[in-house]
């Protein structure tokens, strides 16, 4: 068996596309996290993220053949994830950023891990500071911002991939991408500001 | 920030914190901030905001994801050995026409044979399997004379007796490792020729081969 842990994604995918399942499963093992974490902080529905995540992997996997090696593989993935949750967005948004949680949730513990801690324009600092956690604070400011920058912050923090990549992913010019990233980080400190991070 | 002390923007900050100064821009940005308590404020705070998005924690899939992904995949057939040998056929109709072209000769020669002794007033004696026999060696012998005839109509043109003798010189002039070296070189150029023209008669593809990176 070959061990997928020193192959590139081409390589794998090569494999993959050879009927190898295991080369499959190593994919999704690779990318199910950033592919999960970038789509949750776009529609911040824990559960609709998982179902969102399963539906991008289903996708690309299904169209492995389609896939130009000639291009990063996670440019793919997540230019599809990043659609994916859009395309969710487009549709559902009032229900994803309601205050309950998701609404495919069948008890308490699960409502609270979908809910959205919506922060009012109204809301004052200190209320705002209770919110102890500091990573669910920024999860809540990220939530505030546009779908689009959301999606350039994650990427450029969080997963650290260049401006080019993520102009690639986004389908946007690179500059657009500065900016949004440029704008969603301003706005990102005026939510934050009481914190003083 | 154009001088020394004038306060940077927040997109100097940012391009600093990301490495995007050159040295020189770097080197005037440090200057500043040394004498400049807001900036070296104001750089803790974006310094704070990059690092705690940086230790964003990634999102725990539920367990059992893997399965859940797999079981909506239709994992890609291991190509068979037959697949790869169909690689070798002809895709278009042209490369199909020329391929059954040139297995159908020796058919419609043996055909014809087969014909003309069937027409012939002694061949009603004869049984069938020796009317192929005999059709068959009149395909090769006919065959085998063609060829005789052929090559003795080239090597009698003006053209080929300069080839001849050019040969001929070549022989004496290069010796041995020579005429192995030049048949070496004519082996390597009769295979490329007959690669290009296998790739431009019979394999030339008339299927769009459409790579779409980003779209499903």
């Amino acid at each position: 068996m070959a061990d997928y842990n020193s192959l590139s994604d081409q390589e794998i995918v090569v494999l993959a596309r050879k009927g190898k399942e295991a080369a499959y499963r190593e994919l999704v093992g690779r990318y199910q996290r950033p592919v999960l974490s970038l789509i949750y902080r776009i529609v911040r529905d824990r559960e609709k993220a998982e179902d969102l995540a399963q539906e991008t992997f289903i996708k690309v996997l299904n169209a492995i053949e389609r896939y130009d090696p000639t291009f990063k593989f996670s440019s793919w993935i997540f230019k599809i994830a990043h659609n994916t949750a859009l395309d969710h967005l487009r549709r559902k948004e009032p229900l994803t950023l309601s205050l309950e949680g998701s609404p495919h949730a069948t008890t308490s513990d699960e409502a609270e891990s979908s809910s959205f801690t919506a922060v009012s324009v109204d809301e004052t600092p200190e209320e705002f500071a209770a919110n102890r956690e500091l990573g669910a604070q920024i999860d809540v400011a990220i939530a505030r911002l546009r779908p689009e920058y959301r999606t350039a912050i994650v990427l450029w923090h969080h997963d650290a991939r260049p401006y080019e990549e993520i102009a690639e992913i986004m389908g946007l010019p690179l500059g657009t991408v500065k900016t949004y990233i440029h704008r969603a980080r301003n706005e990102l400190r005026q939510h934050l500001a009481h914190l003083r991070i | 920030m154009t001088e020394l002390n004038l306060h940077p923007e927040a997109e100097q900050i940012e391009a600093y914190l990301e490495g995007g100064l050159d040295d020189a821009q770097r080197a005037v940005f440090e200057s500043h901030l040394v004498g400049c308590s807001r900036c070296q404020g104001e750089l803790e705070e974006w310094r704070g905001l990059f690092t705690a998005l940086a230790a964003l924690p990634p999102i725990e899939p539920s367990p059992g994801f893997v399965d859940r992904v797999m079981a909506g995949v239709t994992v890609a057939p291991a190509p068979a050995r037959a697949a790869a040998a169909v690689r070798w056929l002809p895709r278009t109709t042209r490369g199909w026409s020329l391929v059954a072209a040139f297995l159908a000769l020796p058919m419609l020669g043996l055909g014809a044979a087969v014909s003309w002794l069937v027409a012939q007033p002694w061949a009603s004696a004869l049984s069938a399997e020796a009317l192929l026999v005999l059709a068959w060696n009149g395909v090769s012998g006919g065959a085998a004379w063609v060829s005789r005839q052929v090559t003795t109509l080239v090597l009698q043109t003006d053209f080929a007796r300069t080839l001849v003798s050019g040969a001929r010189q070549f022989l004496l002039m290069a010796g041995a490792t020579g005429v192995g070296l030049a048949a070496i070189a004519f082996c390597l150029a009769a295979l490329g020729s007959a690669w290009i023209l296998y790739h431009n008669l019979v394999r030339n593809s008339t299927r769009e081969v459409n790579y779409a990176p980003y779209t499903l």
